[in-house]
C-alpha cells in the first residue's frame, strides 16, 4: 500500500507501549533519593554511615568496595603499628608508659600485648 | 473546611504545590497520572524503551528534588512545562550519545541502516517510518513529535522548545522535507506522476 501524502504516512507510526511497572519504579526511586539526601529520614548517627554506604553503592561495584575497605583497614593497622614503634597508641594518644599506668599494669605486659 | 477543599483539589498545579512541601503522596499521584504520557514522548525521541524509562525517571526525580523549578505563576500548564523538561533531557542525552560515539561509529551506524528495498521487502513500513524519523536532527524530531503525535498547537510546541512560532514552523518544514527526501519514506509515498495516472 502506498501513501498519498506524508501526513497520512505519519499516522501509521506505532504507539509506544508503556511498561506497567514504570510509575512504581519512579516513585521508589524518589523514595530512595529522599532517604539518601535527607539524613533526618534515618534516626540519629546511623544516618551518616548509611548515606556514605548508599553513595558508595552508586559509585562503586562490590569488588571495588571490598578493595577500598581492605585498603582502609591496611592503612589504619599500618599507621597504628607504625605509631606503636614510637610507643604511642594512635587511638588513645597515650604512650606505653602512660597506658600501663592508666591500666595499672606493667609496661612490659602492654608492649607484649601490642607488638 | 478550607483545608478539606484544598485536599480535594487534585489539579496538577496543586499537586506540585504539595510536592513543594515534601508530600510524597502528591508526587506519586502526579507520576501515576502522567508517567505514561511522558514515557511515550521520551520513547518517540529515542526509540529505546530503557532510555525512555531513564529519561522519564530523571525528569520526575528533578521535579521531586526541585519542585520549585515549576512556577505556576508564570502561567504555563504543568504538562507543558514538564514536556519541556522531558524533551530537553532527551535532546541532551542524544547529543551526548552522538559526541561519545564519534564520527567513525556514526558512519558505521549509517552504513548499517537497512536499505529502502530491504525494508519494503520485509513490508515493515512502521520500522521504515521510525528509522527515518529517528534519523532527523533532534530539534526537528522534537518539533514533529510535539505537533504530530502529542497534539500540541504550533504555539504550544514553540513554547515547549523555547523558540518562536516561525522557528518552529521552519523546523517542521525542514523535518518534512528531510522525510520526503529519505529513500525509506520515498519508497512508501506515491510519486506525483502515479497520483495523476492512478
Amino acid at each position: 500500500m502506498m501513501f498519498d501524502d506524508l501526513d497520512h504516512l505519519l499516522k501509521i507510526r506505532k504507539q509506544p507501549e508503556v511498561p506497567e511497572y514504570l510509575s512504581a519504579r519512579i516513585v521508589a526511586a524518589a523514595r530512595r533519593s529522599q532517604a539518601v539526601s535527607t539524613p533526618s529520614g534515618i534516626a540519629g548517627w546511623r544516618a551518616w554511615p548509611q548515606m556514605a554506604l548508599a553513595a558508595m553503592r552508586v559509585r562503586l561495584s562490590m569488588p571495588q568496595m571490598a578493595y577500598a575497605l581492605a585498603g582502609l583497614v591496611v592503612f589504619v593497622v599500618g599507621v597504628e603499628l607504625g605509631v606503636q614503634a614510637d610507643s604511642v597508641s594512635l587511638f588513645s594518644g597515650l604512650s606505653v608508659g602512660d597506658l600501663a599506668e592508666f591500666m595499672a599494669i606493667d609496661d612490659t605486659f602492654v608492649v607484649a600485648e601490642w607488638v | 473546611m478550607a483545608k478539606n477543599a484544598d485536599q480535594m483539589d487534585d489539579s496538577d498545579e496543586s499537586l506540585v504545590a504539595r510536592v513543594c512541601e515534601g508530600d510524597h503522596q502528591a508526587f506519586a499521584q502526579l507520576v501515576e497520572r502522567h508517567s505514561g504520557l511522558f514515557y511515550s514522548a521520551a520513547y518517540r525521541m529515542c526509540a529505546n524503551a530503557e532510555e525512555a524509562e531513564e529519561i522519564v525517571q530523571d525528569a520526575f526525580l528533578k521535579l521531586w528534588e526541585k519542585p520549585q523549578s515549576y512556577d505556576a505563576g508564570k502561567g504555563a500548564k504543568f504538562t507543558t512545562w514538564f514536556y519541556r523538561v522531558v524533551t530537553n533531557l532527551a535532546i541532551d542525552r542524544a547529543r551526548r550519545k552522538k559526541t561519545q560515539a564519534g564520527p567513525d561509529v556514526l558512519d558505521f551506524m549509517a552504513d548499517q541502516r537497512p536499505l529502502a528495498d530491504e525494508v519494503l521487502v520485509q513490508n515493515d513500513r512502521e520500522a521504515a517510518l521510525e528509522t527515518a524519523i529517528q534519523s532527523l536532527p533532534e530539534r526537528q524530531k522534537a518539533a514533529l513529535n510535539l505537533c504530530f503525535y502529542e497534539g500540541f498547537s504550533n504555539k504550544e510546541a514553540a513554547e515547549i522548545l523555547g523558540i518562536g512560532v516561525k522557528a518552529l514552523e521552519s523546523l517542521l518544514m525542514r523535518a518534512k522535507t528531510a522525510l520526503k527526501d529519505d529513500p525509506l519514506i520515498a519508497g512508501l509515498l506515491e510519486k506525483p506522476a502515479e497520483k495523476k495516472t492512478g
